[in-house]
């Protein structure tokens, strides 16, 4: 459906988006993971035709946007980062605007924004200004405007960001429910958890370059699989960090430097990696503070590719 | 507390200095525009000498008596009785003209020949309305003329290059010895042709014309009442002086009510562009709390602990330091480049810190106002409608004393008005007790927009803050 | 652009509340000038220290005459003369007796300062003193001429400066005739000025306030929204445009038809090529707001550089004052490149002078002129962005 080839744009002397490929097909729900300035929504933006790329193409069922931008229009669902709604106006009558400007009028208009409402949660509060909405319920018709002349493609850019569990809950079981029903989702966020439990197929951005991409499975088998050992040691040495480098299964080993004492180590295989650390550790007399076992994640491949956390 | 509001000062002097458009809109644009309106408009206002500096008036005078050749009976160059209608009129022209009616007969009959004759030689209308009346010292600088034929004023009034065509009618010279010299009457209709592209200037020739025209009705009016008066109560007319007398010889005292100093256009257009920016730094405000409460900073001020009202004091202080750095500004600007004497520096400082006090005010009413009802366009609508209405009235754009009655009544109403009062009045020379009251109606505006600002922003800002703390409340629950 | 027109003038109504607070200002400036329509005439004190009939005959001369507002005085106020009026001729004593010998009598004009308004009272005083001096000299003679004549002549001097004040202010045998231009007197044609100049300004206030309310939108991110919704990116910038159009086309019929016919202002008979004109120029102040907003990065930098320019506009185009005063010709220079003063001088001559809207062809070119350069600038730079 959609196709970015080597996709790229600047600002100044800031290479927003480098040379970024990504794939899109239809009924597909993918996210777009990356830390805060990776150039996701500059990515966004180039594929909504906000701004035009200094090179590359969009291809969107095999039109070129750049030549073509109408091509997308009619079919996208935009909800940008931002809160784009009149403050002054009720949330019904921003449904209108935004429902008028797709086409909609008459019987189909008033249908689609009840239906919308339904999907959003908010139609009890449909009479109300927006400007009296909580964060979240802002949010929620930040969506709804971008749902109601069902797009086939929805580009969704970090929705969840500063709002209640319950709305985040919402919106997720919302983008979940749509793509059942056959739409297909670009969703951004430097929320790992979300694009986790949201999205088949992954793509990872860090400073304006695409590192990884696959399904979640796949990613993390690239990762290496097995588990991942967080200990807080009370203190650190070369030795205990060439030792931990030569256990038996290690695949990476990362030490933050903001504090260099907790080490994470990443482990391929199965697990009972735990025991070795411990042993490692008391044998050259380095006590643990403390100490966790996880199963590795987006994070955890973020992590191994970049050296940072996602949240860095 | 002391160091916590010098900080919110400080932070608040900082950012909006920081604004490059904002310094150039507040203290750039006034000197720019009050130099421009000073050297502009020099010519509505009087000079120490009372000479007037407008441009003098340029027109067309077209003499439709010459080449006219038409007479009534048709024949060329002669009219009626023989007489020839066009410059060359004749004595004779005139005495037979004279004696074709009774009581021009009578006239005739008791003045004489001689006496009619000596009358018509020192009398000539071309010297009276060209020489006498264009050609006087004190028309001259205000009106000058070319003599030209009607085609030629035409294209000249077409083409903008005269304020308008004085035609002299066919019967003027005729018409203007019947009427000086006899108790008859001959209506001579001078016609104007106005420059409609200069309606005021157009208008100020005429009004000189006809002051001209009804200076010689009345010349006129004044002979044939003597005259009829003289022959009802049969009194003879030989010896009878039936010209215009001459001029009284009266020169009109002048003096001021008291010694003022005169103020020039750039004296007056420094001041009321510095009350009308005043407005500006007013308006500013109400942009000021909106946007921090748009930023959220206003709300992570509270948070640290900040009380609205030093918030909001700290705003006040930004306004009052930006009206003050305005006023010092055009201060010394004038006095540097256009040598304006401000006046007393006494009661300089005293107008300056009420107008700085009352500016302040207005600005934290507009600052509430805006914030409380969220809405940036209600700080677009003082800006640009309330603020240009106080400016009209208060006198910015045009002097007072030209405004409509209505205007000048309410004219010290708008605390713009007032200040540039208080201001021209010490430029003039009142003293500071005879400017108290501007400065004290200054000082009640300031007291009235600041009560008015804090009431609002307690009542509207408690009311919103309850109404949020509630709805937050509502939300909670329905999460639960 | 339909939709855009919809929401921004139905469903917000704060659009529709200023529009009509702009409106009410507009209307309130109008109707303060429409006072300028009745002649004006600057107020004289006359204080007659004198107190003889002969110098309470020569105030009464002063009140009769056109062009001031005369009240008589035991004495001088000189408050009055700070305050209330343009000046104070004092007749000092011995007024009656100078004339009796033949001398001029001691005039004193009081004023509190010296302006244009003082100088048409200096030549009215001057004009009126002499018109009394004729009169009483013209009575004498004829007094004198009955003695001498062993006429009885009952109350001749009377009879004789009565006479002469009727005949003079009824009669007129030299007559200045207008032809061109219009039968308005000075004072009404600075009026007309005024209104229509305020009319033009304040209009454009209102339009360019509403053509930039694309800079809030932006702010608000609501303009991006509505660039990738399926409409066509002229359309977008014609709804606001169409938006400001409409906006400043209410102000300017409500405040002109008010004008006509409840303020009694005259804005001449061809109603339809002032609107028309009108028309244009608000296009072209809402091409102004759409060029002015390309540039702006802010709502708050808008505010302030709106409000300075239009004002500078308003004083250069000739709304303030009339060009033909202004000396400069750097400023009447300036004045070329505002739409306030093609369109003040194409309403002007429509209304006040009654030419037809085809003579004023070259003003509404300019006016085209300007409103196709900003429109494009303005479209041209959006879509840059």
């Amino acid at each position: 459906m959609l196709q970015t080839i080597d996709l790229t744009k600047r600002f100044g002397a800031t290479l927003a988006v480098d040379a970024l490929s990504i794939e899109v097909t239809k009924g597909d729900l993918v996210g777009l993971l990356g830390p805060n300035g990776a150039g996701k929504s500059t990515t966004i933006s180039m594929i909504a035709t906000l701004i035009e790329p200094d090179s590359g193409k969009i291809l969107y069922n095999g039109q070129d946007l750049m030549a073509h931008p109408e091509a997308i229009r009619k079919g996208l669902g935009f909800v940008p980062q931002n809160i784009a709604l009149y403050q002054d106006l009720s949330g019904r009558d921003n449904l209108k605007f935004w429902g008028r400007l797709y086409g909609l009028k008459g019987d189909l208009l008033k249908r689609r924004i009840d239906e919308v409402s339904e999907i959003i949660g908010i139609s009890d509060r449909l009479k109300d200004k927006v400007k009296a909405y909580s964060g979240g319920m802002k949010r929620r018709l930040n969506i709804g405007a971008a749902l109601l002349h069902q797009p086939d493609f929805l580009i969704m850019d970090e929705p969840t960001v500063g709002i209640d569990p319950q709305s985040r809950n919402h919106i997720l079981d919302a983008v979940k429910t749509l793509n059942r029903e056959g739409m297909t989702i670009l969703y951004t966020s430097h929320y790992m958890e979300e694009v986790e439990e949201l999205c088949r197929t992954i793509y990872i951005m860090d400073l304006g370059k695409l590192i990884a991409s696959g399904t979640k499975e796949a990613l993390l088998a690239a990762a290496g699989g097995g588990e991942e050992v967080t200990a807080k040691f009370e203190t650190v040495s070369d030795a205990l960090i060439s030792g931990l480098k030569n256990l038996n299964g290690l695949i990476a080993l990362a030490q933050m430097p903001e504090a260099p004492q907790t080490v994470t180590l990443s482990f391929g295989g199965d697990g009972g990696h735990l025991k070795p650390v411990i042993e490692l550790a008391t044998e050259l007399g380095h006590p643990l503070l403390s100490v966790d076992v996880s199963k590795p994640n987006l994070e955890s491949v973020f992590l191994k590719l970049t050296g940072k956390a996602l949240r860095d | 507390m002391g160091s916590m509001m010098w900080s919110l000062w400080k932070k608040d002097f900082k950012t909006y200095m920081a604004d490059r458009q904002a310094l150039f809109t507040i203290f750039l644009m006034p000197v720019v525009i009050s130099t421009i309106l000073g050297f502009s408009l020099q010519s509505m206002f009087g000079t120490a000498g009372g000479v007037s500096q407008i441009e003098p008036l340029e027109l067309a005078v077209v003499k439709g008596y010459e080449g006219a050749g038409q007479g009534e009976s048709g024949k060329t160059g002669e009219g009626a009785g023989g007489v020839t209608i066009g410059k060359s009129y004749s004595f004779e022209a005139f005495m037979e003209d004279l004696s074709a009616n009774p009581v021009g007969a009578r006239v005739v009959a008791e003045m004489g020949e001689d006496q009619m004759r000596g009358y018509f030689e020192d009398v000539d209308p071309e010297t009276i309305f060209f020489e006498d009346f264009l050609g006087s010292p004190e028309l001259g600088e205000t009106l000058r003329y070319t003599v030209t034929d009607l085609a030629t004023a035409e294209q000249r009034l077409a083409a903008d290059e005269i304020a308008g065509i004085v035609v002299l009618p066919e019967n003027f010279i005729r018409g203007m010895y019947v009427n000086l010299l006899t108790p008859l009457r001959s209506e001579v209709e001078i016609a104007f042709v106005e420059n409609s592209a200069r309606g005021v200037s157009s208008k100020l020739a005429k009004m000189m014309l006809e002051g001209f025209a009804g200076y010689l009705d009345s010349v006129i009016d004044n002979k044939n009442v003597l005259i009829e008066q003289q022959i009802a109560a049969g009194i003879a007319l030989e010896g009878t002086d039936w010209g215009a007398r001459p001029d009284s010889g009266l020169t009109l005292e002048q003096r001021g009510v008291r010694a003022l100093e005169p103020v020039d256009s750039k004296g007056y257009y420094t001041v009321a562009m510095m009350s009308m920016f005043l407005l500006f730094t007013a308006a500013l405000g109400g942009y000021l709390l909106l946007e921090e409460k748009r930023q959220l900073t206003y709300d992570r001020q509270r948070a640290a602990g900040l009380s609205r009202w030093s918030i909001l004091l700290g705003k006040l202080a930004l306004i009052d330091a930006v009206a003050l750095i305005q006023i010092v500004l055009m201060m010394v600007w004038s006095t540097l480049i256009f040598r304006v004497s401000w006046g007393s520096p006494v009661a300089l400082m005293v107008i300056t810190l009420a107008t700085v006090f009352g500016i302040g005010g207005l600005g934290l009413l507009f600052m509430t106002v805006a914030a409380a009802f969220d809405n940036i366009m209600i700080s677009r609508v003082f800006e640009n409608g309330l603020n240009q209405v106080l400016a009209l009235v208060g006198g910015a754009y045009i002097p007072i004393e030209t405004m409509p009655a209505l205007i000048q009544k309410i004219a010290l109403l708008p605390i713009n008005g007032v200040v540039l009062k208080a201001y021209l009045y010490n430029m003039m020379g009142y003293s500071l007790p005879e400017l108290m009251p501007y400065v004290g109606l200054i000082l009640l505006n300031g007291v009235v927009f600041s009560v008015a600002g804090i009431l609002v922003f307690r009542f509207k800002e408690v009311k919103a803050h309850v109404d949020h703390t509630v709805q937050t409340a509502v939300d909670a629950e329905s999460v639960l | 652009m339909l939709t855009i027109l919809y929401r921004r003038l139905w469903m917000q109504s704060q659009s529709y509340k200023i529009m009509l607070a702009m409106t009410l200002i507009a209307l309130v400036i109008n109707f303060a000038f429409a006072g300028m329509n009745q002649n004006y005439e600057p107020a004289l004190d006359v204080v007659d220290l004198d107190g003889t009939v002969m110098s309470a005959a020569f105030a009464a001369r002063l009140s009769e005459i056109d062009g001031q507002r005369v009240t008589v005085m035991d004495a001088l106020d000189e408050k009055r003369v700070q305050m209330k009026v343009a000046g104070a001729l004092v007749i000092h004593e011995g007024f009656s007796a100078a004339l009796v010998e033949g001398k001029v009598p001691r005039l004193e004009l009081v004023t509190l300062k010296q302006d244009a308004e003082v100088m048409t009272l200096e030549y009215n005083i001057e004009r009126a003193f002499d018109q009394f001096m004729a009169y009483r000299s013209l009575a004498l003679d004829f007094e004198a001429a009955a003695a001498e004549a062993g006429v009885e002549a009952e109350d001749a001097y009377e009879r004789t400066y009565s006479r002469l004040v009727e005949v003079n202010d009824a009669r007129e045998t030299l007559k200045v005739v207008t032809e061109g231009g219009s039968q308005r007197d000075l004072n009404a044609e600075i009026g007309m000025y005024r209104i229509l100049g305020f009319l033009i300004m304040f209009t454009a206030f209102t339009t360019v306030i509403a053509a930039a309310e694309i800079v809030e939108e932006k702010h608000n991110y609501t303009w991006q929204r509505t660039l990738v919704a399926p409409v066509r990116r002229l359309g977008i910038i014609a709804g606001h445009v169409a938006v400001a159009f409409v906006v400043g086309m209410i102000q300017l019929v409500v405040t002109l038809m008010a004008g006509q016919y409840l303020f009694g202002l005259e804005f001449g008979a061809n109603m339809g090529g002032l609107l028309a004109v009108g028309a244009l120029y608000i296009l072209t102040m809402g091409a102004f707001g759409l060029f002015v907003t390309s540039f702006a990065k802010s709502p708050n930098a808008l505010g302030g550089i709106v409000s300075i320019l239009l004002t500078s506009m308003a004083m250069l185009g000739g709304c303030m004052w009339p060009l033909e005063m202004v000396s400069s010709k750097i400023l009447i220079a300036l004045s070329w490149i505002t739409p306030h003063r093609w369109a003040f001088d194409a309403m002007r001559a429509i209304g006040a002078d009654g030419v037809t809207l085809a003579s004023q062809s070259f003003e509404l070119m300019m006016l085209a002129a300007m409103t196709v350069l900003m429109m494009g600038v303005g479209v041209l730079r959006l879509r840059a962005e």
